[in-house]
């Protein structure tokens, strides 16, 4: 194995360029959701601001909703077909499935949060936080998809149907935002150590010293794997100019 | 000569044609009696008996676009003979007017509105002419309408609002009056559609219907139009949408006057348990609706007697939303903590003992 020499950091890959599309696609289309959606919410005092130009404006609101609320559904099924019939996919899944082993891990982070332990749990791919907020995701997208379809044939459907829909896609929906911003944008993007961004979303990978920072079982599962070598460890498609070796952090934020 | 004073007349009477035409909208009210001599003034005012302040003053040039711009003063104000006058009484709104109603050429009155109002669900007195409790919460006239202004729709391929000068130019193929022709124009045109938009009819029913007081000594459940307002049809009410259902859209039969508007516990009503499942599939709204689409309750609200399935999911999201993003911002304030203080601790390590 051509690996990085011992004074260079390895790059190891989080996301495949696929999982970062789907990222990407689930991203734009959540943003746009979350918009054209609470668009309904505004006070009507704020609508009035927009003048004559109000009904068209939301006019084309429910339109793009509609069409990004498509797109999302369209990506989680690509997602369901990703996790079935790729490789990659199937080891996303194995990797992502909960197990009691992520008991052990909350109880023991919790006790290295006050101070009872000296070193959080050693974590493999994914971590009991990154498991609840994968599973709450594929939770919430089933939901609002469903019940966003029940919105939309609305003519099909009972009255008491498209009551609990509108509900739950109401209330679903101020929970996965409130989710995101609070927790999923901490978790990445605001952690002291991480602030303001962290670009592994737009480039998909991470530096050898966050790897055995936050995910040291399995940075050693990596390393005593020649195969997870080939699949984790940045070496053919991005090359160091020098060495010929994985990129170093030099070159990564050259890259950015 | 004949033929010089004839033509004279014909220019003077072109002209003059012209001018009115010009000054259209200033000829439009009814004010023989001269009323605005005195009403013109914006300032006109007096406290009443009361101690609450009238403000006497009429805008000439709003009320000629208004809908009685044609009835005189007096035609209302019957107790007015003189001036300056006595404190006016208040309009009753059934007087007969100097209207006639082209159809019957009998004079015009509210009468037969007041007659359909006495049978609706908001009649003051039961179907066997008994007082219903809190006989003044019931609206009269006044209480929902005021002088509406014309709204005029234009017939000139859809491009503006308003008065389409090309149908105009037609009318005036037969009328030959501009006056008439704008009166029926604006009149007939106006009562195409109603003459408030979705949003303002829903203001109107709310100055009741939302009235939680008032609600309550009538046993009827509270802010059924804030409930309105928070579905599909309400938001599009806001954004000033004509194209979509308003309180009389549903609680009115089709093809009926509103004042006939009947209680939903009445067979005939439209809002019947056995009718309300055909309201919504009309060809204007929703056509493929199945009947049970409106079965079920249309102003539900956070209400478990009204409406339990509906309130324990809210309790269930609330308490979702709560549980969860609770936990997450303590595990965010433990691991902020932890990360700008990492010798800081809640409870205290045990000393490794070399």
């Amino acid at each position: 194995m051509n690996h990085a020499s011992s004074t260079e950091q390895r790059m190891f890959i989080r996301l495949n360029r696929s999982e970062k599309n789907q990222h990407l696609i689930f991203v734009i289309s959540f943003i746009v959701l979350a918009v054209t959606g609470f668009m309904v919410k505004l006070p009507d005092e704020l609508v009035t601001l927009l003048g004559e130009h109000r009904q068209t404006v939301f006019q084309y609101r429910s339109i793009i909703h509609r069409l990004a609320g498509f797109i999302m559904i369209l990506a989680s099924l690509y997602h369901m077909g990703y996790l079935v019939f790729t490789r990659s996919g199937r080891r996303w899944l194995k990797d992502m499935l909960p197990r009691p082993k992520d008991l052990t891990e909350m109880f023991q982070n919790f006790m290295y949060y006050l101070g009872a332990r000296e070193n959080p749990p050693e974590f493999d791919r994914f971590c009991y936080k990154q498991k609840l907020e994968y599973g709450a995701l594929i939770a919430g997208t089933a939901l609002m998809s469903i019940s966003g379809v029940l919105l939309w044939s609305e003519s099909s459907w009972d009255k008491f149907i498209l009551d609990i829909a509108s509900l739950v896609h109401n209330m679903e929906a101020v929970l996965a935002c409130l989710a995101i911003m609070v927790w999923h944008m901490y978790e990445v993007h605001l952690r002291p150590h991480k602030f303001p961004l962290d670009k592994m979303w737009l480039t998909g990978i991470i530096s050898e010293e966050e790897m055995q920072e936050e995910f040291p079982l399995h940075y050693k599962k990596i390393m005593e794997n020649p195969e997870l070598q080939k699949i984790y460890i940045v070496d053919g498609p991005v090359k160091n100019a020098e060495t010929g070796h994985g990129i170093t952090m030099a070159d990564v934020s050259h890259m950015n | 000569m004949l033929k010089v004073t004839c033509r004279s007349i014909v220019t003077i009477w072109s002209f003059c044609s012209f001018f009115l035409l010009l000054t259209f909208q200033n000829s439009f009210g009814a004010d023989i009696g001269n009323c605005l001599l005195c009403h013109k003034y914006p300032g006109l005012s007096r406290v009443d008996e009361n101690g609450k302040l009238r403000l006497l003053y009429i805008n000439e040039a709003v009320f000629n676009t208004s809908m009685h711009a044609k009835v005189k003063c007096e035609g209302c104000h019957t107790d007015i003979q003189k001036i300056p006058h006595d404190p006016a009484k208040k309009v009753d709104c059934l007087t007969q007017c100097h209207i006639v109603e082209p159809s019957s050429e009998q004079k015009f009155s509210h009468k037969d509105v007041a007659e359909f109002l006495q049978k609706s669900v908001h009649s003051p007195v039961d179907a066997d002419g008994n007082p219903k409790p809190f006989p003044e919460d019931f609206p009269d006239c006044k209480k929902c309408h005021d002088n509406p202004l014309y709204r005029p729709m234009s017939f000139n391929k859809m491009m503006l609002p308003g008065i389409s000068e090309t149908a105009l130019g037609r009318c005036r193929v037969c009328h030959k009056k501009d006056d008439f022709i704008y009166q029926f124009y604006n009149h007939v045109t106006t009562r195409l559609r109603r003459s408030r938009n979705p949003k303002n009819i829903a203001e109107s029913c709310a100055r009741c219907h939302d009235d939680t007081k008032l609600m309550k000594r009538h046993n009827l459940s509270t802010k059924a139009v804030y409930s309105y307002g928070e579905s599909f049809h309400g938001k599009a009410a806001t954004f000033l949408d004509e194209r979509i259902p308003d309180c009389l859209d549903c609680h009115v039969n089709p093809g009926e006057s509103v004042h006939q508007m009947l209680s939903y516990k009445n067979p005939l009503s439209a809002v019947s348990l056995q009718n309300r499942g055909r309201i919504c599939a009309t060809a204007e709204c929703h056509p493929r609706a199945t009947p049970k689409m409106a079965e079920y309750q249309v102003h539900a609200e956070f209400n478990l007697n009204q409406s339990p399935v509906r309130y324990y999911f809210t309790v269930f999201f609330i308490a979702l939303t709560g549980g969860t993003l609770l936990p997450l911002m303590g595990i965010i304030f433990l691991d902020c903590l932890r990360r700008l203080f990492p010798n800081a601790g809640l409870i205290q390590r045990k000393k490794k003992h070399e």
